[in-house]
């Protein structure tokens, strides 16, 4: 086969292109082997910008497991953090509210809470450890957030 | 299992039937219809979802089947119309490459990066944060509710998942929920590799206009090696679909440039439909305008190739901005605002130019930018410099955006976004090197035999 000086420079380029890339292939290859993906981590050779947090996850699913489709929740967060999307995603269809907008770094007042309760016209907390909840809530679900709901009211009420 | 997935993949291939007949009347020759049949039906679906919605219609699989129908049925009409069947043009569709080992080599590297999405995006869990939070979040909600409510895109408790994004991406991932019947966000992930199979193809189609077979293919073959690309195709976030529709749009513009603009450009059509898959479409849409400006040197000629792309593109964004839909993440993009906040642009400008140099994640492809960039200044290449506008100017505007981000801590918002923002222009970056390359080389090739005419770029054709 006779190489022109643009075949030449075709086969460098396609040489270069391999062995920068090789590197990525091996990083690949590992995905390939059955079962890497069993470990309890999951943990895949792509990034991942968020990585899964299945104690809280399961949390979420807990309370998804005792809420009506209907119930408001308000969870004891701002507005900016993780958990309280991952909260409204796993409890969908429900509306789940951040207690407040801004954010803060400290555990949420139980004023505040009962107040964005009776805003919402929630009738759920979820609450992390660490936060004082309104004395007039039941737990239904326990984990990394307990899951509190309204007392049923009763019939003569 | 193998029922849904059969399901999955039946209604992901019928995205690209409901299209087929738009694009046989508006795409450039050869099998470049079929990609581009594809991207029209997974905007046209989701356009005739919105549409039904607006009207009360709940989507069920009976009224999915009937817009469907309504969609393929309007554009084998207009065929029709145009005096063009499906039978005539069938034969154009597949255009097989040449054998040559180049070539093959590197579609054989293309190959394995989509067999490695294709593995992403089955057995990875959806957990990247965008992918679960903005568009599966939306796309499962729609499908829960069965259509897409005013409620929603005004409720404040959804605004993390921006409910002024646009909505196509997210009614795809409701067209696959309703039709599977579960919101398993495995089966739905068909349309990211999809999306992903679309952009080597276009990119690969798009760079054959002009040069050879074997430096299309090595040069499709850098970009599937570019790591982030590669990696984030198959996770579930909007930045590989956005990439596809722009790439395939300035595929359609090489492809069809040697003959005068068509009534209705496809180029214009998939640019203008770039929007509607993330906001920074609009970016990519004002670059892709001074792109062509530089090219055609006409801002008349330039209008005649992307005139459709407002018509598509604007009514999401003046709906958003007259009904009020919130958003919180960016201060109002005023010049006034930008240049209040100059000095967190200057950080932000920095983090990228950081985070371009990783070879981790972008393998040496900036570095090689960065050499081309300054040869092709040097020599003052306007074969190369037309494409300088597609790379700089959406990362210069995504500079600035970040600047005025409303989040807590901007960095954190520009750390956790750059590398999805640049990874949208890494095929225009490859697109230059290559010019460069097959300008460098047919200079050399004129010098070496002036006496031949003919002899133009990309002629071993």
């Amino acid at each position: 086969m006779q190489l022109d000086s643009r075949g030449a420079f075709a086969l460098l380029v396609v040489a270069c292109i391999l062995i920068l890339g090789a590197p990525e292939l091996s990083t690949e290859w590992q995905f390939f082997v059955p079962g890497n993906l069993s470990a309890p981590t999951r943990v895949a050779p792509v990034l991942q910008a968020d990585p899964l947090n299945p104690m809280i996850d399961s949390a979420f699913v807990h309370a998804d497991r005792v809420l009506p489709p209907t119930a408001i929740c308000i969870i004891a967060l701002d507005a900016w953090h993780r958990d309280y999307f991952r909260a409204s995603y796993l409890l969908m269809p429900r509306q789940v509210w951040p207690y407040q907008q801004q954010l803060t770094d400290t555990p949420a007042p139980t004023a505040a809470l009962r107040a964005a309760m009776q805003r919402r016209r929630a009738t759920c907390l979820l609450a992390g450890a660490g936060v004082r909840v309104p004395v007039n809530l039941v737990l239904a679900s326990r984990g990394v957030y307990s899951l509190y709901v309204l007392p049923p009211r009763s019939p003569a009420a | 299992v193998i029922g849904t997935w059969l399901i999955a993949a039946l209604c992901t291939g019928a995205l690209a039937v409901a299209g087929l007949p738009y694009a046989l009347l508006l795409a450039p020759r050869g099998i470049f219809r079929l990609l581009a049949a594809w991207l029209l039906g997974s905007c046209l679906l989701p356009a005739a979802m919105l549409a039904a919605g607006a009207l009360d219609a709940r989507f069920s699989r009976l009224e999915l089947a009937m817009l469907w129908l309504a969609v393929t049925t309007g554009g084998c009409v207009l065929l029709l119309l145009r005096g063009r069947t499906c039978k005539h043009v069938a034969p154009t569709i597949l255009v097989v490459p040449q054998r040559d080992l180049i070539t093959m080599v590197g579609m054989a590297v293309c190959l394995v990066q989509t067999v490695y999405v294709l593995l992403v995006a089955v057995r990875v869990p959806l957990s990247s944060y965008d992918a679960w939070s903005v568009w599966e979040y939306r796309g499962r909600r729609f499908w829960m509710d069965g259509v897409v409510t005013a409620d929603f895109l005004h409720s404040q408790s959804v605004i993390f998942a921006h409910p002024a994004y646009p909505p196509v991406l997210s009614l795809l991932i409701t067209w696959v929920y309703t039709w599977t019947g579960t919101d398993t966000p495995v089966y739905m992930k068909l349309l990211y590799l999809a999306f992903y199979v679309v952009l080597l193809a276009t990119f690969y189609l798009g760079l054959r206009a002009t040069h050879s077979q074997r430096l299309a293919a090595l040069a499709t073959a850098a970009l599937a090696l570019v790591p982030r690309v590669t990696e984030y195709a198959g996770t579930g976030l909007a930045d590989v679909p956005l990439t596809a529709f722009v790439v395939a749009g300035l595929a359609a513009y090489a492809i069809a440039r040697n003959a005068s603009p068509p009534a209705l450009p496809m180029a214009g059509l998939l640019l203008g439909l770039a929007p509607l898959m993330k906001r920074e479409g609009l970016f990519f849409l004002l670059a892709a305008v001074l792109s062509i400006a530089l090219r055609e040197r006409s801002l008349r000629r330039t209008a005649a190739w992307l005139w459709p792309a407002p018509f598509v593109a604007l009514p999401w964004y003046f709906y958003v901005a007259i009904s009020g839909v919130p958003d919180r993440d960016f201060m109002p993009f005023t010049p006034q605002d930008v240049l209040a906040h100059l000095d967190r642009a200057a950080v932000v400008g920095r983090f990228f130019a950081i985070n371009m140099l990783a070879l981790n994640e972008w393998n040496v492809l900036w570095y090689a930018f960065a050499a081309v960039l300054c040869l092709a200044l040097l020599q003052r290449r306007p074969q190369v410099l037309w494409l300088l506008p597609m790379v700089a100017a959406p990362l210069i505007l995504y500079v600035l955006a970040l600047g005025v981000s409303a989040w807590p801590d901007y960095l954190l918002h520009a750390r956790t976004s750059l590398d999805r923002l640049i990874l949208v222009t890494t095929p225009f970056a490859v697109w230059m090197i290559v010019e460069q390359l097959d300008s460098v080389s047919t200079s050399q090739r004129q010098r070496a035999a002036p006496a031949l005419p003919g002899l133009a770029s990309g002629s071993d054709r």
